[in-house]
């Protein structure tokens, strides 16, 4: 297994080799990322075909926009997240109306539970994500997962909560801070230093 | 900006992309020369993308990795003009030089049976060099015709109008082919493996005599692929869905599809835990999406292997 900080510094090494237009650096960074983006994708899109077309257009975003990743500004592992998740959001808010995702969303999403064939290292990851949603309170877990599966603003979480504002901005950040305490030993591989 | 309780709310807000309106400008007109919040605010940001390790991890069809490639390899090294995506139309025609390539690919697959595989009866092996082969064929003949109509169409502008129709209906065709073509590339990736194992299923009492299946299946990675054909075309708010059975036991529920226009249906699926151990492969119409434990007419049936 490899420790974090080794691998965010093998990540951000193939990040500039895609930069620099090596394709076999593009292959790995899929192989060893496509399968979390993907859950990831099929989390907040709830549509296979869909999640798969966004997958292979954040890669090529990947190819494409390489050379704009700052290992200063965070982790690769951020940098690929945050591209998946806006991404799909994106197209959350363009190819169906919310009232439908609604639905979908009611309609139970899959406990996040673990996947026996991933490798030790994201095993070991998932049980401290898990564990850390755990042990905050359910409310603030919530607007949690609400914000980042489903792309909801503040405003929107209240709404959803049927909740004042103010409330759900607290709950938020107390749920955020709690988060990054519990989770402190797996993101301090780089840029978390406060 | 101070750092005070007010702003580290905005800023673990804004690492979950939830700040909005008035509150988000301020912010951003304040991170534009703060960088220590700004390194907050990223700190932040890698503690929230840590919620992606919460959902379960899933293997996308092996054609998004392959397609991925090709396009790359189409665009070449990164370049800013390529950033925006392609249109509707440059997609088709890229889509169009993908199956030609594609052609060349599998053909070259179906020329050489893969003969490493001791799990793989020679005879599957041929049958499926065969179908791939058949497919390609077809795939080759529906690019020409749509280069033929194409050309027509460049002679003949006053007929464009009279000819969109059967030229998206040749499209649709080529879509199709092209859709067929990548079923084949996924099931050649999947009996690649030195552990795929075949399972061939006929049609039940309940089926048209025609129907029948194949499922390609590797327990290492828990990957299945079945390809069908001669299915009726599934009803409204209904869907064939999979079932693996060991022995005695529940069948444990796997994914769902439908039959395209041509009676062929394809599902990529990753066989759950319990479903490994596997002997017998079923499929039956249920509602789509898919039920816990089967409701519906079984329309196929493998022999216990």
């Amino acid at each position: 297994m490899i420790a974090l900080p080794e691998q965010d510094k093998v990540d951000a090494e193939l990040i500039h080799a895609v930069a620099r237009g090596d394709e076999r650096a593009l292959a790995s960074l899929y192989d060893h990322y496509s399968h979390i983006l993907f859950g990831l994708l099929l989390r907040i899109l709830k549509d296979r075909p869909e999640a798969e077309d966004v997958l292979q257009e954040v890669f090529l975003q990947i190819w494409q926009r390489a050379s704009s990743f700052d290992a200063e500004r965070g982790r690769p592992f951020t940098w690929l997240v945050t591209l998946a998740r806006s991404r799909a959001i994106d197209r959350l808010r363009s190819v169906r109306s919310r009232e439908r995702a609604a639905l979908a969303s009611t309609a139970e999403a899959p406990e996040p539970v673990a996947d026996a064939s991933d490798e030790a290292v994201r095993s070991e990851q998932g049980e401290a994500v898990r564990g850390a949603l755990a042990s905050i309170p359910e409310e603030q877990r919530r607007a949690l997962l609400l914000a980042y599966f489903e792309g909801l603003s503040q405003t929107e979480i209240a709404a959803r909560l049927d909740q004042p504002l103010g409330t759900v901005k607290t709950r938020m950040r107390s749920g955020m801070l709690k988060m990054r305490e519990l989770l402190r030993g797996q993101v301090e591989g780089a840029g978390a230093a406060m | 900006m101070g750092n005070d309780e007010h702003d580290k709310e905005a800023l673990a807000l804004d690492a979950l992309d939830a700040l909005d309106g008035e509150e988000l400008r301020e912010l951003q007109a304040h991170l534009a020369s703060c960088t220590e919040c700004r390194r907050e605010r990223d700190a932040l940001r890698d503690a929230a993308s840590m919620l992606a390790y919460a959902t379960p991890h899933v293997a996308p069809g092996g054609h998004v990795r392959a397609r991925l490639l090709e396009r790359v390899r189409e665009l070449g090294p990164a370049n800013a003009e390529a950033v925006a995506p392609a249109s509707p139309a440059a997609q088709t025609r890229a889509e169009v030089s993908d199956a030609a390539q594609g052609d060349a690919r599998v053909l070259e697959f179906a020329a050489r049976p893969p003969s490493h595989s001791p799990v793989i009866p020679k005879w599957f092996a041929l049958a499926a060099s065969l179908v791939i082969a058949v497919m390609a064929v077809a795939l080759a003949v529906l690019w020409r015709q749509n280069n033929d109509l194409r050309g027509e169409l460049a002679r003949s502008g006053a007929e464009l109008n009279a000819e969109r129709s059967r030229d998206a209906q040749q499209q649709e065709a080529l879509e199709r082919g092209r859709e067929e073509l990548q079923w084949a590339r996924e099931l050649a990736e999947l009996i690649a493996s030195p552990e795929a194992r075949m399972a061939s299923l006929a049609g039940t009492k309940d089926a048209p005599p025609a129907a029948h299946a194949t499922v390609a299946y590797d327990r290492a990675t828990s990957r299945a692929v079945l390809i069908s054909s001669g299915l009726p075309p599934a009803p409204a708010g209904k869907a064939y869905q999979v079932w693996y059975i060991d022995g005695g036991k529940p069948p444990v529920p796997g994914g769902t599809f439908k039959p395209n226009v041509d009676s062929r249906g394809f599902l990529s699926d990753r066989i759950p835990a319990d479903g490994l151990a596997a002997q017998t492969f079923a499929v039956t119409l249920e509602p789509e999406g898919g039920v816990p434990a089967p409701t519906g007419k079984m329309y196929l049936l493998s022999a216990a292997s």
